[in-house]
């Protein structure tokens, strides 16, 4: 299902009763996905997916353009997660939200969190164990690297991540060169 | 040698099941465990994801229908529900009405109407619906179970026809006899089968007021047994 169909169904009145299962189809996935990689619990993104659906029917007359449906989707998607997060009082869990700092932080080393002590039995459960890390320390980069590995385009994962192009671009190439860091130890064993 | 870059570019080339060539064979295998990780990651995924999605598809249906978001959908089930049940009532009234006579003889005592009897036996209101505890709708039409009674010749256990002719002379206005006579008219037990003459017992049984004369007149008329 497309976005345009999508929103075809959701403009036309008559079809409100699909229009919901279409966008659910459409949606629904890729949505959970993000709340969870911003560690959400399964309960509670779905109570924002909720919130999401409700402002899409109740503000769907308001979309001016057309065009910039799925972006304005995943605004409200964030905006939602965000608003839980204040309610819940868990604003430091808060990703992909001011870019200026985020990219900050990408560029610095500091965050980085790979122990280089621990003995692994073998190749695969030192990258099991790094990936693991890797998700734990940094959730919205290995959410980006999955997306790319599913060929998913850099224009679509900037407006999953509400990102610029541009943003968006340094924000993979960032997330690469960290994904590639915590792997440097399990890259020297045998497998 | 490799650039750092291009390590990269590669690690995520392997990673979405591409071809690479030149690749540190070192890093290679790392990227084809990583990827194997996450496909797997991705399968469990996929497995939760199609039962989520269909209870959140009914959960939100509901919620919007709730915020008059979108129209509330028609209860097909339930119209079907209840035209299927109306059929199968209709079924039973019209089965029940079309072959609905009676076949025992009735005391020659009962002159009283079975709603009658039921103003004087409260148990009787419920032995019309139910019988040994099962509800029988409106077969408590055939279970008219004879009360004993002190005029013999023309009862349940004694009929034969030239007794009940005798018993009517002497009392011809009594219609549960003359409903046993059309009776035995009817079922043939001690004569010639005659719907003609049972019709016409009937009718005298029923314009005194006997509704099971009634029911079997018209069971004769309904079943074309009489013209």
């Amino acid at each position: 299902m497309l976005a345009g169909e999508v929103l075809e169904q959701l403009q036309d009145k008559a079809n409100l009763d699909i229009a919901y299962k279409s966008l659910n189809s459409f949606f629904y996935r890729n949505a959970f996905r993000f709340l969870m990689a911003n560690k959400l619990n399964a309960a509670d993104a779905d109570d924002v997916i909720q919130e999401t659906f409700i402002k899409v029917f109740e503000k769907i007359d308001t979309l001016k353009d057309d065009s910039k449906f799925e972006s304005w989707l995943w605004t409200i998607l964030r905006n939602n997660m965000n608003e839980f997060y204040r309610k819940s009082n868990k604003n430091n869990n808060v990703m992909f939200g001011i870019e200026a700092e985020d990219l900050e932080n990408l560029t610095g080393d500091a965050d980085v969190k790979v122990s280089y002590g621990q003995k692994y039995d073998d190749q695969h459960n030192c990258v099991e164990e790094k990936m693991k890390l890797f998700q734990e320390d940094m959730p919205d980069q290995h959410y980006a690297i999955k997306l790319q590995m599913e060929d998913v385009s850099i224009k679509d994962i900037s407006i999953r991540i509400g990102r610029s192009y541009a943003a968006t671009k340094e924000f993979l190439s960032q997330s690469k060169k960290k994904l590639k860091s915590y792997f440097e130890e399990c890259k020297e064993m045998e497998a | 040698m490799m650039t750092e870059q291009q390590i990269q570019d590669d690690f995520i080339s392997i990673l979405q099941g591409k071809k690479v060539s030149g690749m540190d064979a070192k890093w290679r295998v790392v990227a084809r465990m990583v990827r194997n990780i996450l496909i797997k990651e991705n399968n469990i995924e996929e497995q939760m994801f199609v039962t989520r999605e269909q209870n959140f598809e009914k959960r939100i249906g509901k919620v919007l229908q709730a915020r008059y978001l979108i129209p509330k959908q028609r209860r097909t089930f339930a119209f079907k529900s209840w035209i299927l049940a109306l059929f199968i009532g209709a079924s039973g009234v019209y089965a029940t009405k079309e072959y609905l006579h009676f076949t025992t003889p009735l005391p020659l005592e009962l002159t009283h109407t079975q709603e009658e009897l039921e103003g004087q036996d409260p148990k009787l209101f419920w032995k019309k619906w139910f019988n040994n505890g099962s509800f029988i709708m409106f077969g408590h039409r055939y279970l008219a179970n004879p009360v004993p009674t002190n005029i013999g010749g023309c009862d349940g256990d004694q009929i034969d026809l030239k007794g009940c002719l005798e018993l009517l002379k002497k009392y011809p206005s009594n219609p549960n006899l003359l409903f046993n006579i059309g009776l035995i008219y009817q079922m043939g037990f001690d004569t010639e089968v005659n719907f003609e003459k049972a019709a016409e017992y009937y009718k005298k049984a029923a314009a005194l007021g006997n509704d099971y004369a009634r029911v079997n007149f018209e069971y004769l008329i309904n079943q074309d047994l009489i013209k």
